[in-house]
């Protein structure tokens, strides 16, 4: 199932807000009229609760029973190559831009696929990426991490 | 003093009730004045520790609850010693203890002191053993006699008064014991609990009502002052069922038979309401009498023979009790036919009579008169008023009755119809093939109340009534109501989406699923039975499951996210638009194989059955391809399964793409690790450039001059990995060229050695 671009900006942004793992269960509040999510012993003390999470069905970590990010390759190789400092960067990018971010890491996700492993063909992509043929040449300016 | 003891604790619902009736600040204060015999500190606790004192024993109740009303108002220490006095009659002196006092509520008699007190009594004492119950009554009552001898109240007359007296003077309270006499007649009760409580949800304080009539009642010198006294503060005054019985209600609730309420005689009762005097009742019962006696034998039509043989049965079960002993159903339903315009056709005059009575009543109070008025329209129009209850008794009677095997019954009607007379055990035996169909009037018309609320408006939940066995109304986790008949079937009413669906045996339930889809104008679904899967082949027998086990397995399901419903068939499990019925060792599928339907069985086979299953009928083959290559993902192991070669290899291809999926994430881990060296290299740090191989070293190092170098540091590594391998060859091309250039081999920079770095090498070498 292909990703919608509003589901890869709920899952940025709840990864790069921390809420992840997600919570398994929840407890109805009456006053609100809505199920809270929470961890299984405060939603046990309350008289309506239950487990979200049904055994046997997917479970992403960060979106629960929704799993069409978390089983996509490219993206999920993209995200590898994050660092834990780069998520709100990409939570802001995902929040403007949700569509072209899902095609540029998708992308990228697929040239990394590519480039490790000779059984996945790289793709043809419009956009190229900015280090697409460079260096053009040799460097002519200091090279100061050499000894002199 | 009145002590009335009942025992509690034998479900949490029960102790949940009993709590919240002694903490009801309704009509009336409630304290807790004393906890003992436990060292906690507020009431909850103190039961709690009941209750799991009766956990770990093999008793079934947790407490026992006694209500105390003394007649006048006692002092702290007369409770004290009141409470103490009760325990050691009960033998719990060590036992755990709650006390409420209950005051400013209402009381039958003005002389008596408006507060009375509930005290809870573990079941269970410190030494695990339980208290014992035989004797108890006699126990009570000798407990109340000295109480009150003691506190100068009045002795209560007692329906024991021998047995108590024997009592009395075995624990050495001969004085007591000598002050008792025995009532001509046992002293009748003008109220029940259970007709108080009853009184009080329908919105009428019996005692203040009861009091208000005898108050009339005093007031009055005769019959016609007492009927306008009566008018005035709302009440009417009806003939009884039996002969010299009046009976007061007030706006068609019954407040009680005058005779009891005044706590006189009937006979004086009635002597003084003589020109009231219930004439027609005394005709119409010797009619009946007559009638009873000739038409038994003269027609031997089974129909008619069954209808007076009902009468016959009621009239001498009516004989066989004792007339003195209280009659709680008759007091419970005093005149109701009289009262109730629909059941009586003989004189509609008279019912419109007492409609315009009860309206013009119901006005001038500003009572809700709508069932009235709509009862009077209904009168007006001809038509014949039943209410709801009155058809639910009627057709769960009619269920009764049809349900008796003739077989059993035939003797008993040859031997009347040759002038015998039934013995108890016949009489027992038309009792127990009622009672078998017959469900508590009450237990019926809450499910049937249920089914009403859940089912679309203006349907008519009473011809179903006697069908119900289960009704499960939504709640916050479950959006669908569920009902269950008594033949097995289930019904689901969706009423979001207005979906109907059946389950299980089609029979009542067929029925029922059908009149709520005409209802709504949708169509039925019925989710046949598919599939039966066990834990292996021995599992497959069908066995009851006690409620515990069933409850159990719920909880199981509930746990692991799914929504299940304890029946008593078993424990029924939502997957999807498919049910699965589990029964511990084997389960079925209702409603075919859908995904969600294997994935609760795949997972109760792999947490409970130990990872194995066995699938049992038959089977398509598109069934067991689907179950197969699912078990294959999660490791089940499914016996009785032929999975066709297609999907093999099917399986087999899966295998591959999950083994390049793990081929390429591992090569992309280390790819992130280099991509990320090149990176922090390029910016500069040596200690990642010394991790790099020697063709990387080389293309950061000397390839590029410190512009570039501060280019690449600022990429990100997703877009470095897929250049690795260009930037390796050009590393390649940059050493080759080096040592051409310069005829010695590349020496990447060494990283800066850090101070205390230094001071452990001197540390080492000196």
């Amino acid at each position: 199932m292909a990703v919608q671009p509003h589901v890869l900006r709920r899952y940025i942004l709840e990864r790069a807000n921390g809420r992840s793992p997600r919570h398994e269960w929840a407890y109805y509040a009456p006053d609100l009229a809505a199920w809270i999510r929470t961890d299984e012993m405060t939603a046990r003390r309350h008289e309506h609760h239950q487990r979200i999470r049904v055994e046997g069905r997917p479970w992403c970590d960060v979106l629960g029973h929704r799993t069409d990010v978390a089983d996509d390759m490219p993206l999920q190789m993209y995200f590898l190559t994050l660092d834990q400092d780069d998520w709100p960067r990409i939570a802001a990018a995902a929040r403007e831009h949700p569509a072209r971010c899902l095609r540029e890491w998708s992308a990228s996700g697929k040239k990394i696929m590519a480039a490790v492993t000779s059984e996945t063909a790289a793709p043809l992509s419009d956009v190229p990426g900015p280090l697409d043929g460079w260096p053009a040449a040799r460097g002519e300016g200091q090279r100061t991490m050499l000894p002199r | 003093m009145i002590l009335t003891t009942v025992r509690h604790g034998r479900t949490g619902r029960d102790v949940k009730n009993l709590l919240a009736h002694l903490n009801k600040q309704l009509h009336q204060t409630s304290r807790v004045i004393r906890i003992d015999g436990v060292p906690v500190s507020n009431a909850d606790d103190a039961i709690t520790y009941m209750q799991a004192m009766r956990d770990a024993s093999r008793a079934t109740v947790a407490c026992h609850h006694i209500s105390i009303s003394p007649r006048v108002h006692l002092t702290d220490e007369q409770v004290d010693e009141a409470v103490q006095r009760i325990l050691a009659a009960m033998g719990a002196q060590d036992h755990a203890y709650v006390l409420w006092k209950h005051g400013e509520k209402a009381r039958t008699g003005e002389d008596v002191a408006d507060e009375h007190y509930h005290l809870v009594v573990g079941h269970i004492g410190p030494d695990g053993r339980a208290l014992d119950d035989s004797w108890s009554y006699i126990r009570m009552e000798t407990a109340a006699r000295t109480l009150e001898a003691d506190f100068g109240e009045d002795l209560t007359r007692s329906r024991f008064t021998k047995s108590v007296a024997e009592e009395l003077r075995r624990i050495g309270r001969d004085d007591v014991a000598d002050m008792l006499t025995m009532p001509p007649t046992p002293p009748p009760s003008s109220m029940s609990s259970k007709t108080r409580a009853k009184a009080d949800r329908q919105g009428l304080d019996l005692p203040e009502a009861q009091a208000a009539v005898r108050a009339a009642w005093t007031a009055s010198d005769s019959p016609a002052a007492f009927r306008a006294a009566l008018a005035d503060s709302g009440f009417e005054i009806a003939n009884g069922n039996r002969p010299g019985v009046f009976v007061i209600t007030k706006n068609g609730i019954d407040v009680g038979a005058l005779d009891r309420i005044v706590k006189e005689k009937r006979a004086a009762v009635a002597a003084r309401m003589k020109e009231e005097e219930n004439e027609r009742s005394a005709e119409t019962a010797r009619k009946a009498e007559k009638r009873r006696g000739s038409d038994l034998f003269r027609d031997p039509g089974r129909p008619r023979i069954l209808g007076e043989l009902a009468t016959f049965v009621a009239a001498a079960r009516r004989s066989r009790e004792p007339r003195t002993e209280p009659n709680r159903r008759d007091q419970r339903g005093f005149g109701r036919h009289d009262r109730d315009p629909g059941s009586s056709k003989s004189d509609p005059r008279a019912h419109r009579k007492h409609l315009r009575e009860n309206l013009a009543i119901a006005q001038l109070r500003g009572a809700d008169f709508h069932a009235l008025r709509a009862r009077a329209k209904a009168v007006a129009n001809g038509r014949d008023v039943i209410s709801l209850h009155r058809r639910i008794v009627d057709r769960a009677a009619a269920a009764s009755f049809r349900s008796i095997d003739f077989a059993d019954i035939k003797p008993i009607i040859t031997k009347m119809a040759a002038g015998g007379f039934p013995d108890q055990s016949e009489l027992d035996v038309l009792r127990e093939g009622r009672m078998k169909s017959l469900k508590p009037a009450k237990s019926l018309d809450l499910k049937t109340r249920l089914l009403a609320q859940i089912a679309p408006r203006g349907f008519d939940a009473s011809a179903f009534s006697s069908d119900l066995h289960m009704v499960k109304v939504p709640s916050p986790g479950r959006s669908t109501a569920r009902v269950m008949t008594r033949d097995g079937g289930w019904v689901e009413i969706d009423t979001r989406t207005g979906v109907i669906r059946t389950w299980g045996p089609s029979g009542r339930a067929s029925v029922l699923a059908a009149a709520l889809a005409s209802h709504l104008g949708t169509e039925v679904q019925h989710l046949a039975k598919t599939a039966t899967i066990g834990a292996d082949a021995d599992a497959l027998h069908v066995t009851k499951l006690s409620e515990d086990k069933i409850e159990s397995l719920t909880m199981w399901w509930t746990a692991r996210g799914y929504v299940a419903v304890a029946a008593s068939d078993g424990c029924w499990i939502d997957a999807g638009s498919a049910r699965i019925k589990d029964h511990g060792n084997h389960m079925e599928i209702h409603g075919g194989l859908t995904e969600e339907a294997i994935n609760a069985t795949l997972t109760k086979a792999e947490q409970a059955w130990g990872g194995g299953l066995f699938l049992d009928g038959e089977w398509t083959p598109a069934e067991q391809d689907a179950i197969w290559i699912a078990a294959q993902r999660r490791g089940v192991d499914i016996a009785n399964c032929n999975p066709s070669a297609k999907i093999q290899a099917a399986w087999k291809r899966e295998q591959e793409a999950v083994a390049t999926t793990t081929r390429t994430l591992s090569a992309a881990r280390s790819a992130v690790v280099v991509a990320a060296d090149v990176k922090a290299a390029a910016g500069g740090d040596l200690e990642a450039l010394e991790r790099l191989p020697k063709p990387l070293q080389a293309f950061v190092s000397s390839f590029l001059d410190d512009d570039q170098r501060k280019k690449l540091s600022a990429e990100g590594v997703a877009y470095i990995i897929p250049e690795l391998q260009r930037f390796q060859q050009i590393g390649d091309g940059e050493l080759a060229e080096y040592e051409r250039r310069t005829g010695r081999k590349f020496i990447a920079p060494k990283p800066r050695r850090r101070d205390n770095d230094r001071d452990n090498e001197n540390r080492l070498d000196v």
